[in-house]
């Protein structure tokens, strides 16, 4: 299993006491695999996309990602973990506004160390066909090419598990049909887990497994 | 409806803190101005009633004879309070005991303003009336001299007086003439049975007139007129003694620390601004997308930021209010009326510095903001360097000056400011652009802490300059206010060395020289020169094609040496050598004065005496250092037939008193002036000024950390989200803050480095143009710049990089 959930349960407080964002969640996700966690606004599944990939941790409850224990972790153990296992693409693509598309693509393997970065960025941003945009800024292209250039970002990575949340919220239909088929014909060539937020039911059609989040709850 | 917008709005936003750097700097800018200002016009009043007082009216007039009928009875007509004097030098006796001193016959109206202050059997009166007749005031040194108590008798010429009271203080101290000698005071009626005015003896008729300004320029060119060689006109400002002047320049020190806070209050504001707009752009693209025209964005902004001033004018006055009633407390003592309550103009100036720091520093923002296009707004796509953004530099510039003229109302030396912080900003700009232009190797070089920092730097150069700019102010201005709290200070303190002579030796006659300094050398005090003085009148010649000569409207007692007296430079010309021995040195202010040039051909009058000279060379004089001073010297050569008297000063200690009383008792012709009291008050000023200076050091210094804050607080929105991703794809809390301290550290070392040039800079200009002091080298604010801006400007940036980091980078990327 790459991923594996007993009992997660996250709480928030707010003026009216604790509010129960995720209840009792349970699930495991095996290696190669995708999955889409679907449902209503405010169903809890980004809190639980957060969680899966150890940006924050559980009121109760235990996560394992690639066995690591993420509930036991500190935040920089987690951001460790993250490190060398998770990737992510993001609604709102997350590019820093200061840095070209092959910056924002070599972010993560100079995180790693890796000496081989730029030439690493360079082949995946030609993949996902943004070869001759290299030294474009974010704000030089449009949505459906940031999410591309964040989708490169994502596989440079070379993480075990990948997270999309609503990769395609952004983008019209025409390219977000794009985005998604991009998503999983580059995650099919790396052999990664996928983890998709998403309210596309074309793009949920798509993975192996679906869960449907309501109230907090998997229905 | 837009006002009832805006102030929701503002409301909203100073409650949830987004203003409150903005405000807190401009409630400091309101206390620290509405304090200082108020109190110096406070002083300023206070001094002018001072210098009223010590010259006993507003314009005074003093000559050997009466003033003709014609001109009196015009004077009379004008809407002017008058008093009468008339001054001689007498011998005073008590049995056997005789001593020569300075009376003055006093009329009716006198004194003119305030009063004088008695002591009568231990118990002191402040009375505004002149003796009664028959009885005479005393000093109380004339007492002890003359070995006299209240109720005793005393011989004037041919009359007898009881005195009845001993003088504690009076007005109209600034008297030409016998003001030295010890002094009597009789009621001018009792004038005549003293015979002692005669035909040819030698008297001083004085006139001192109070009213309005208009009234008192129309008596004095009726004076101007009538006035002849020896005659001396006047008026209240012209007072210049040391202790005005200690006074005056702690309220340029005041003044400067206003200054220095204020123009960082500004800067804070410009910084805040900037974060504020660019917060608000989303605002604004709502506001566009429901169809509100840019002109209404712009009045609704303009409207939160009026609401912020008034509010901050508010609370800073208040504040202000009791600074400054806290500044008044510490130096009260030195005044003997009460302050004047203060005018309205430091409230119109407080009021002022606020809407200028408004106009100069937000509006450009607002522009830039209101400029903005929908589509661009909602992409979230700041604009690039626009005419908005070259407007908002002029008018950031020009509301500096502005602020700097409005403060120190003197055009060269706002200019001096003004050019002296742009030159070290093009500096620091210039500095930064060639220090990181080269392209740095490709990705953020988030590897290591270095490696990301320098990389860092690169990529935020010109952000980064801008950063630089405002810390380089925050460290520069702080380090002056240091610098004249420390520095200058103890220069000032410098002046007036413990070994200051605190005694005047005056009317010493040839004969008594050598006796003199054998009876210091017997007490063991330290002898100074002996100035020969005889009293000169000067009258300009007319040069070539010219008719008529100019009298210079009043005498001066000259000395003559050759060797230039210590504390006197040569400002033009040649001291007296050799040959070249025949001219006269004046003061350089004499000489601006009366329009003396060198060369110019002058008629000197004295004794009996009178010789065609000229002006050999002109004299910077230091009137601070309480030694005697000269107006007008002469070589040797030219005076050496004139009957003289002499002056000296001399330093005697506390613990040698008594050696005064006997020297006055064995040199009864000598008229010794005690400064000590001056000297102490001189003194006690200097340390009351460098408490209430560690006061606005203090709110320059909070100034200086709003400004700093601000800075670092604008480009942490974009480090936030930075870091957010970083730690997401891993990046440690470690690397992020370790390569932010070493980033700002850089930053702050150079600030503290451009720092310090702006405070040397800044320092010299003050000292040599403010408070005319020797300009110096300031080596501990070239340690200190540099050391506290790395320390400091590091410490900040950790501490605000530690509070992204604790954040979750999951709520800062869904959040933003």
């Amino acid at each position: 299993m790459i991923i594996k959930t007993r009992n997660l349960t996250k709480k928030v407080p707010s003026e009216e006491g604790e509010l129960i964002i995720l209840n009792d969640i349970n699930l495991e996700l095996e290696k190669e695999k995708s999955l889409a966690v679907v449902g209503p606004s405010g169903s809890g599944k980004s809190t639980l996309l957060g969680l899966l990939a150890g940006l924050d941790s559980p009121s109760s409850g235990e996560i394992f990602l690639n066995d690591q224990p993420l509930h036991e972790l500190s935040e920089d153990q987690r951001a460790k973990v993250r490190k060398e296992n998770v990737a992510f693409v993001f609604q709102s693509f997350e590019l820093l506004p200061g840095l070209t598309a092959i910056e924002n693509v070599m972010l993560p393997s100079e995180l790693n160390l890796d000496k081989d970065a730029e030439a690493r960025a360079s082949e995946y941003l030609t993949r996902v066909g943004l070869g001759n945009r290299l030294k474009h800024y974010p704000r030089q292209l449009s949505g459906g090419e940031q999410q591309r250039v964040a989708i490169a970002r994502a596989f440079a990575c070379n993480a075990k598990v990948l997270f999309a949340d609503e990769p395609t919220g952004n983008l019209d239909n025409k390219t977000g049909a794009k985005i998604s088929e991009l998503l999983f014909e580059v995650n099919e060539e790396s052999s990664n887990a996928l983890v998709v937020v998403t309210h596309d039911a074309n793009l949920a059609s798509k993975c192996d497994n679906q869960i449907e989040l309501s109230e907090g709850l998997i229905a | 409806m837009l006002l009832g917008l805006s102030l929701k709005l503002f409301w909203r936003e100073l409650k949830s803190g987004q203003l409150s750097i903005m405000f807190f700097a401009l409630v400091l800018a309101v206390a620290t101005v509405s304090s200082i200002s108020l109190f110096t016009d406070r002083l300023e009043k206070a001094l002018l009633a001072e210098t009223q007082e010590f010259l006993g009216g507003d314009l005074k007039f003093e000559s050997n004879d009466l003033i003709e009928d014609e001109p009196y009875e015009e004077i009379q007509k004008l809407n002017l309070k008058s008093t009468e004097m008339v001054l001689f030098a007498s011998m005073l006796a008590s049995g056997d005991n005789l001593q020569l001193a300075s009376v003055k016959a006093v009329d009716q109206n006198y004194p003119l303003v305030g009063g004088v202050e008695l002591r009568s059997e231990s118990k002191n009166i402040y009375v505004k009336r002149p003796p009664d007749l028959g009885q005479v005031w005393l000093d109380l040194r004339l007492m002890d001299i003359l070995k006299l108590e209240v109720g005793q008798t005393v011989s004037i010429g041919d009359a007898d007086f009881i005195v009845s009271h001993s003088i504690l203080s009076e007005p109209d101290r600034a008297s030409n003439s016998f003001a030295f000698a010890p002094k009597a005071i009789i009621n001018a009626q009792d004038l005549e049975k003293t015979n002692v005015v005669q035909p040819g003896s030698r008297v001083r008729f004085s006139t001192v007139y109070l009213g309005e300004k208009a009234e008192l320029l129309l008596a004095k060119n009726i004076l101007e007129k009538t006035k002849q060689p020896g005659d001396d006109i006047r008026e209240a400002q012209d007072a210049n003694d040391s202790l005005g002047k200690a006074i005056e320049r702690s309220g340029n020190f005041f003044l400067l620390g206003g200054l220095l806070a204020v123009l960082m209050a500004a800067f804070t504001v410009g910084m805040s601004s900037q974060r504020f707009a660019r917060r608000h752009i989303e605002y604004v693209a709502i506001l566009k997308s429901l169809g509100t025209e840019s002109w209404e964005i712009r009045l609704l902004y303009s409207l939160i930021f009026i609401e912020l001033g008034v509010f901050a004018i508010f609370f800073g006055l208040i504040l202000g209010w009791f600074m400054q009633e806290g500044f008044t407390g510490i130096l009260k003592q030195y005044f003997p009326t009460d302050l004047p309550t203060p005018g309205f103009q430091p409230l119109l100036i407080s009021s002022l510095t606020v809407f200028i720091c408004l106009i100069g520093f937000v509006y450009p923002n607002l522009v830039k903001l209101v400029k903005i296009s929908p589509l661009s707004i909602l992409r979230r796509e700041e604009s690039k360097t626009s005419s908005s953004s070259y407007l908002m530099f002029a008018l950031a510039l020009s509301a500096m000056f502005l602020l700097v003229f409005l403060y120190t109302e003197r055009l060269l030396l706002s200019s001096i400011v003004f050019f002296t912080i742009l030159f070290i900003f093009v500096l620091g700009y210039g500095i930064i652009l060639s220090f990181f232009r080269s392209t740095t190797r490709l990705g953020l070089g988030a590897n290591n802490p270095l490696s990301l920092a320098w990389s860092e730097l690169h990529r935020r150069k010109y952000t980064n300059s801008l950063q630089v700019l405002a810390f380089t102010m925050a460290i520069g201005l702080s380090l002056i206010a240091f610098s004249a709290r420390t520095d200058l200070m103890s220069t000032w303190e410098s002046t007036l060395p413990p070994d200051s002579p605190n005694n005047f030796l005056i009317n010493i006659s040839k004969s008594d020289l050598n006796s003199i300094s054998s009876f210091l050398e017997e007490n063991e005090i330290e002898e100074s020169t002996f100035y020969p003085i005889t009293n000169t009148v000067i009258i300009k010649l007319p040069k070539e094609g010219e008719e008529v000569s100019k009298p210079i409207d009043r005498n001066f007692n000259a000395t003559w040496s050759s060797e230039l007296p210590l504390g006197n430079t040569i400002v033009s010309g040649e001291w007296f050598k050799g040959n070249s021995s025949d001219g006269l040195s004046i003061s350089n202010d004499i000489a601006a004065r009366y329009g003396l040039d060198i060369g110019d051909p002058v008629k000197v009058f004295f004794a009996d005496q009178e010789i065609d000279t000229y002006i050999q060379n002109t004299r910077e004089v230091n009137w601070d250092n309480f030694s005697p001073n000269f107006f007008v010297i002469g070589p040797p050569e030219i005076f050496k037939n004139s009957q003289a008297t002499y002056i000296t000063s001399l330093h005697v200690p506390k613990e040698k008193d008594k050696v005064i009383s006997e020297f006055m008792s064995e040199f009864k012709t000598v008229s010794v002036l005690s400064i000590d009291a001056i000297i102490d008050q001189v003194n006690d000023i200097i340390e009351q000024v460098s408490k209430a200076l560690e006061v606005i050091l203090g709110l320059t210094i909070f100034s200086a950390m709003f400004l700093t804050l601000a800075t670092i607080q604008d480009g942490f929105n974009l480090r936030l989200h930075q870091s957010a991703i970083l730690r997401t794809f891993g990046a440690s809390t470690s690397l992020l803050q370790k390569s932010t301290a070493l980033e700002f550290a850089l930053l702050g070392l150079l600030a503290g480095f451009l720092g310090a040039l702006l405070a040397q800079t800044g320092i010299f200009f003050l000292e040599t143009e403010i408070f005319d002091l020797e300009a110096a080298f300031h080596a501990n604010i070239w340690v200190m710049g540099p050391i506290i801006g790395t320390i400091l400007i590091c410490a900040l940036s950790v501490i605000l990089i530690l509070s992204i980091t604790r954040k979750n980078p999951k709520e800062i990327i869904y959040n933003s």
